[in-house]
């Protein structure tokens, strides 16, 4: 599966990515924001579907990258992606938050409507993303990733393999589960119209 | 329908993009991060325009105080004076501004002076050339005051600094330097116009060992300048509200007042002549309706005069 957001697949960017970290460590702050540059809108993707609000997602996706500052020297390149470390930095700090902040808040993310043309078409697609991330947030973790780096960054199964450090067949396997758990969210949270796509893939 | 209601869902999560305003103060977290990690002034992570959210983030949140404490003899100064004056482009108020970049003045002023006596030449000459360049930033934001010093007046210095001891001269005299000393004008009137008579003599008393020859007399040249420095109460606090005159008469309305205190600092622009000397007055009316006063007096120096700080004392 091509890249539906523009991360591109793991085998193209763990190289750059390498040379980038690399001239970070060596105390180049510009190659630092390169790295910011590439992954930042991913990342905040990912920390969106575990975050309880947009708003904690900004402010964990900020957390991610100075932790991963502070951890560059330590970096050592397995051949992946820099946003598969971001992403390991970004559960982490999530399930540190999480601790912290046990059932804070309900998902409370605003879409504003994209369209003045067809208002009600875009509440219908803000709810529907809404219900959706309402319903990934309480899928278990590894699902979640599993399914937010196919259907969401648009990774193929090989490359979230790599991602993750995970079999190719232990991803399917991790697909399959996960929409499946997401069909029972969204049947609970009463949208079975969403929950009916789940079931069908 | 249901297919396309899931897919345009996920579809839509992944076209979701970070806030910008958000994305420019993790920008500026990273920035000011980096600087503190690497302490040695690095290439920009990101362009220049985010410089002032770096700023204001190092600042307010305390991030870069190994930067922000940085001496001119050190690597980090650099680093410090451009932090310090971007800071300065994001205080909203010309008010703000003109406090915060009279403060960078006098702090660089005074650093100046440290590696100076230090023995650090070049450090020295590092705070020099940044503190010019704050006055140049304070350009256009202070009050300015008009300064009708007649042109340059030789050889006349009622000013009580003692002169070298080669021109122990009782009567007004020349400096060292040969450059000679004018007091700014007062903002009220002068009784008298200002000759170099013997009622205007120095404290010193000692009799003269020798006479001095008369020097050729020098043109010297008024230059735009600034003068700063700062005021207290009697516990040492900031004042807020003070007036600066350049008269020893209280102000008789706050309308009179052109130059006031700001968190205990004060700025003037102008035109002075280096070497002259200056005597500033702060006056203060407390909530309670008492009246302070305090005096200070310095050589005018250029680019930037920074006067002894003024503690206020019940006026009698």
């Amino acid at each position: 599966m091509s890249s539906a957001v523009g991360v591109g697949s793991v085998g193209s960017g763990a190289d750059a990515d390498a040379a980038l970290v690399r001239a970070a460590q060596g105390g180049d702050a510009s190659a630092f924001g390169d790295l910011y540059e590439r992954y930042r809108q991913p990342l905040y993707r990912y920390c969106l579907a575990r975050s309880s609000s947009p708003h904690e997602a900004e402010d964990l996706v900020s957390e991610v990258f100075l932790k991963a500052m502070e951890s560059l020297a330590r970096y050592r390149d397995q051949g992946l992606p820099f946003i598969a470390f971001l992403y390991r930095v970004a559960r982490n700090a999530a399930i540190d938050r999480s601790r912290k902040d046990k059932g804070s808040s309900l998902f409370d993310m605003a879409v504003e409507p994209r369209s003045s043309v067809d208002v009600e078409g875009d509440a219908a697609r803000a709810s529907d993303m809404d219900t959706v991330l309402g319903a990934l947030r309480k899928i278990k973790p590894e699902y979640r990733e599993v399914i937010l780096l196919r259907f969401v960054e648009g990774y193929s199964a090989a490359d979230v393999a790599k991602l993750l450090d995970k079999a190719e067949k232990a991803i399917w396997n991790l697909q399959q589960r996960g929409l499946e758990r997401l069909r029972t969210e969204l049947k609970r949270s009463g949208d079975h119209a969403l929950a009916g796509v789940v079931a069908e893939r | 329908m249901s297919d396309d209601r899931l897919l345009a869902a996920l579809k839509r999560l992944g076209h979701e993009e970070l806030p910008s305003a958000t994305d420019r103060q993790i920008r500026g977290r990273l920035e000011s991060a980096w600087m503190t990690r690497s302490r040695v002034a690095s290439a920009p992570i990101f362009t220049r325009r985010f410089a002032p959210v770096l700023a204001a983030l190092v600042v307010t949140a305390g991030l870069g105080g190994a930067v922000l404490g940085a001496g001119a003899d050190s690597p980090l100064w650099d680093s410090r004076v451009a932090l310090e004056e971007a800071a300065a482009v994001l205080r909203l108020s010309t008010d703000d501004r003109v406090a915060y970049l009279l403060e960078l003045v006098q702090s660089r002023t005074e650093e100046a002076a440290r590696q100076e006596a230090a023995g650090h030449p070049d450090a020295a000459a590092k705070a020099r050339a940044a503190s010019a360049s704050a006055v140049v930033e304070l350009d256009g934001n202070l009050p300015q005051i008009e300064t009708s010093t007649p042109a340059p007046l030789p050889s006349v210095s009622p000013s009580p600094v003692p002169t070298p001891a080669n021109s122990p001269s009782p009567s007004p005299s020349r400096t060292a330097s040969g450059v000679p000393a004018v007091q700014l004008p007062s903002s009220t009137p002068p009784t008298a116009p200002r000759t170099a008579t013997p009622t205007s003599t120095p404290v010193r008393t000692e009799p003269p060992s020798t006479k001095p020859t008369p020097l050729p007399t020098p043109t010297p040249t008024r230059a735009p300048m600034t003068i700063t420095g700062t005021v207290h109460d009697a516990s040492g606090a900031n004042v807020t509200g003070a007036c600066i005159a350049t008269g020893p008469t209280f102000p008789t309305s706050t309308t009179s007042c052109s130059v006031k205190v700001t968190n205990g600092v004060y700025g003037i622009s102008g035109t002075w002549t280096p070497g002259s000397t200056i005597t500033l007055y702060a006056y203060w009316i407390s909530p309670t309706g008492a009246h302070y006063s305090a005096s200070s007096t310095a050589t005018v120096v250029n680019p930037t005069t920074l006067m002894p700080p003024m503690t206020l004392a019940p006026q009698k």
